[in-house]
């Protein structure tokens, strides 16, 4: 009977069973188990996973589907319908965030068990896997601005979930802030396409798609003003997904609990910005100045956040930093029009990248119990070493992740990011090889610190506390599953897109590269042939040799740092140079200062913008509230009223005669004015 | 036939005349008894204009609204008088004067 049900309706049960987690644990879930709660919230996720991968293989492999049914705001020449929009990229999308949204809250479930505020977590957990599929998988872009804003809240909640400790309050209040200049230029290119288009639609025949191609097929393109939209959407995409310069509210993100940071923080808000541009790609692809920022900003955050990963003592920071940098490549594909790529990246980094977090949660997890909650020597990994032994399948699933993150060939970091790699190689001009060498350095840097991490963790002899290590033990089967099944997906997720190159070896695998393309149909139909940005259609034997040459070179540029990194760090003898080469006579060198202190870029924005900002406060606070508001408006009203009523009661002197004689005067002058202009009157 | 003029500069020199005695006595009977002077005053005018008006000029004044209203005056006045006194025998109660300038408690 099920089975009658218009596809709408299942469409809108994919975001909507969250939904109904949320409520359900944010109503009663003070007074359920913690495994009650953990459960509603996982099966919630679970079944909208069930009914996503139904919607994916049934339903959307013959058309899009577009559910459009509750009026949301109907005003002269706006409309917004609050509908959903599933087509391939969306569909792509939902997958990822309930698949591993799915596995990270069945991990939560071990991960939390101690934790009080079980079903708080739970609830907002909940919340944002309602947001994120209201954000993928609206019809139009003010849907995806409230799912944009919904998923920035819950990234708040989460990252202060631990609120009694101030410094993960700040932390939150920090990624809020920084994500509401991102959100301003948001909503100025919004307002941007609006004003231009007519529509924040996109499908239909008046929406966004078909204006588009009209628009092109009519010749009156208006390129400066997509390319302003374009780079207003930018600022927006630059501070949900951490671009340089907005990126600094990330690695402090990471004071929230580790599957947080796996979901929210690594596998899919921080995507959200490439989805968008994904998703405007036929607004991005006229807007080739918007583009050369995109793709400059996103090799720059690469490459500048790989080298500060290169040194952070703590493992979820060097996470953090790594995720910063692998947002910077997806970013750079977009910017050399390779949306595709980009979406790519994000898939394979979604699976590699949770995995990884996840691993380092149950190291966390397992160290936790004996050092106690919140001690930082818990994720301090030149406090760990050897806990291969303890606890072998997060060692080697980890292993799996790191291998990906590293991009050792076959694995599918190495497909994505080798695409990547080679599509700025391939731009053909100087641009397109300096993007490429930033590029290659922040791959070099991300094997190198990779397998740093890993070794630090992993071999070697451990560092830290005797007890800690004594009872750490493997995590409960909740939380090492999920890393078993996502390390499964970051081998061999790469194989759905393989290089042009391999089809000479009679290896023909691009079936994500073909499931995408109708989305690029609409920017694409629209170009000039000779543009940069178009995505090229048949590889001629030059580039191919130039691709054989690009997986080599990355290949062995993986393969060499990452061992270099292996080598260094995993024997004990070792880690006493390494440290001699960082800090010489007690104090750090210049170039690890630089790097330990991440450039000093938040002491350059607490220098340029929070300081003079709090003397600017402080300022306006003296002058305009103490003394104009308080004083002059509020006071000084108070006081005028006061002299002015104690200047009229001396009127009021109490003799009926008084009154008398005023009423008889004014009786008087009345009739005296009205006889005038009675006279004056012809 | 009296001329209106006559007649009106009559209720002026007793409009006058309750207008003064109002202002100048104390007593609040006299006082009283003054403004019914006043409002005597105007009754004489509204007649002698309802008078001068009957039958000519525009029909609002061909009616005798005039009259009408002396009588509506006459009534209202009676019922003010009766709250005068009334309002006086209760002040006199209290202060045992019927002096005006007695009841200034709303001073200020």
């Amino acid at each position: 009977m099920f089975m009658n049900l218009p596809l709408e309706f299942w469409l809108f049960a994919v975001p909507l069973l969250p939904l109904v987690g949320f409520l359900i644990n944010g109503f009663f879930g003070r007074n359920l188990a913690p495994q009650t709660s953990g459960a509603i919230a996982a099966s919630s996720v679970a079944c909208a996973f069930l009914i996503a991968v139904g919607l994916f293989v049934g339903p959307l492999q013959k058309a899009e589907i577009h559910a459009q049914s509750i009026g949301w705001m109907a005003t002269a020449g706006l409309n917004i319908n609050l509908g959903l929009y599933l087509d391939e990229l969306s569909g792509l999308y939902m997958l990822i965030i309930t698949g591993i949204g799915a596995l990270i809250h069945v991990y939560s479930i071990g991960y939390m068990s101690h934790d009080e505020g079980h079903w708080r977590y739970f609830a907002y957990l909940n919340l944002f896997v309602f947001s994120m599929l209201m954000l993928v998988l609206g019809d139009s872009l003010l849907t995806m601005f409230l799912g944009w804003e919904g998923v920035g809240l819950c990234s708040y909640l989460l990252i202060g979930f631990w609120y009694k400790d101030l410094k993960n309050t700040n932390a939150g209040m920090k990624a809020f802030i920084v994500n509401r200049v991102g959100d301003f230029g948001f909503m100025v290119g919004m307002f941007l396409i609006f004003w231009h288009f007519g529509t924040l639609s996109y499908a239909g025949p008046d929406g966004l798609f078909m204006s588009m191609r009209h628009a092109a097929a009519a010749g009156n393109i208006d390129h400066s003003l997509l390319n302003w939209a374009g780079l207003c959407l930018f600022v927006g995409a630059c501070g949900k997904s951490a671009q340089i310069p907005l990126y600094v509210w990330l690695p402090d993100a990471m004071a929230g609990p580790t599957p947080v940071s796996a979901l929210i923080h690594a596998a899919t808000m921080v995507t959200a910005g490439i989805y968008m541009l994904a998703r405007m790609n036929f607004v991005y692809v006229h807007a080739e100045h918007a583009m050369t920022v995109i793709a400059i900003v996103g090799a720059s955050t690469a490459l500048f956040a790989g080298t500060i990963g290169l040194v952070q003592r703590d493992i979820k920071k060097v996470l953090a930093y790594s995720t910063v940098s692998q947002l910077g490549f997806m970013f750079l594909a977009a910017g050399l029009g390779q949306f595709g790529l980009a979406v790519f990246h994000v898939f394979t980094h979604a699976f590699f990248k949770a995995l990884l977090f996840l691993g380092s949660g149950s190291v966390i997890h397992s160290l936790e119990h004996t050092l106690g909650h919140g001690n930082p020597d818990s994720q301090d990994i030149w406090k760990m070493g050897g806990l291969k032994k303890k606890m072998p399948v997060t060692c080697w699933t980890m292993f799996i992740g790191c291998l990906a993150l590293a991009g050792i060939p076959l694995t599918s970091g190495f497909f994505s990011k080798d695409a990547i790699l080679f599509s700025a190689m391939h731009r053909g001009d100087s641009l397109g090889m300096v993007l490429y060498g930033m590029g290659l350095a922040g791959a070099l840097c991300t094997a190198f610190y990779t397998f740093r991490m890993f070794s630090l963790t992993f071999l070697g002899n451990w560092r830290g506390n005797e007890a800690a290590y004594a009872h750490a033990d493997e995590s409960p089967a909740s939380m090492s599953v999920p890393l078993v099944i996502l390390a499964v997906f970051a081998l061999f997720a790469g194989f759905l897109w393989l290089p042009p190159a391999f089809h000479t070896l009679g290896i023909h695998s691009n079936s994500l590269e073909s499931w995408l393309a109708p989305i690029w149909v609409h920017g694409q139909l629209a170009m000039p042939a000779d543009s940069l940005l178009r995505i090229p259609t048949s590889h001629d034997e030059a580039a191919i040799a130039a691709e054989w040459m690009n997986i080599g070179i990355s290949s062995v540029v993986a393969v060499v740092m990452s061992f270099f990194g292996f080598a260094v760090y995993s024997k004990a003898g070792n880690l006493e140079k390494v440290k001699s080469l960082a800090i010489r006579d007690g104090r750090p060198t210049f170039l690890y200062g630089m790097l330990l202190n991440k450039y000093y870029v938040d002491e350059l924005y607490d220098l340029v913008i929070v300081r003079p900002l709090k003397v600017i406060s402080e300022v306006l606070f003296l002058v305009v509230d103490v003394v104009i508001i308080d004083l002059i408006c509020v006071s000084g009203s108070a006081a005028l009223v006061k002299a002015g009523s104690d200047l009229g009661r001396r009127i009021q002197t109490g003799f009926v005669r008084h009154y008398l004689y005023a009423f008889a005067v004014g009786a008087i002058v009345l009739t005296a004015v009205f006889l005038v202009i009675a006279q004056r009157r012809p | 036939m009296l001329e209106p003029k006559t007649v009106l500069f009559l209720a002026a020199l007793l409009f006058s005349a309750g207008l003064y005695g109002v202002l100048s006595r104390r007593n609040m009977i006299l006082m009283l008894m003054c403004l019914e002077l006043m409002l005597n005053a105007v009754n004489i005018a509204l007649v002698t204009y309802s008078r001068h008006w009957a039958g000519r000029g525009a029909d609002v004044f061909s009616s005798h609204s005039g009259q009408f209203f002396t009588l509506m005056v006459m009534a209202v006045a009676a019922a003010e008088v009766g709250i005068g006194l009334a309002i006086i025998v209760a002040i006199f109660r209290r202060k045992h004067t019927a002096d005006a300038d007695s009841a200034a408690e709303l001073r200020n």
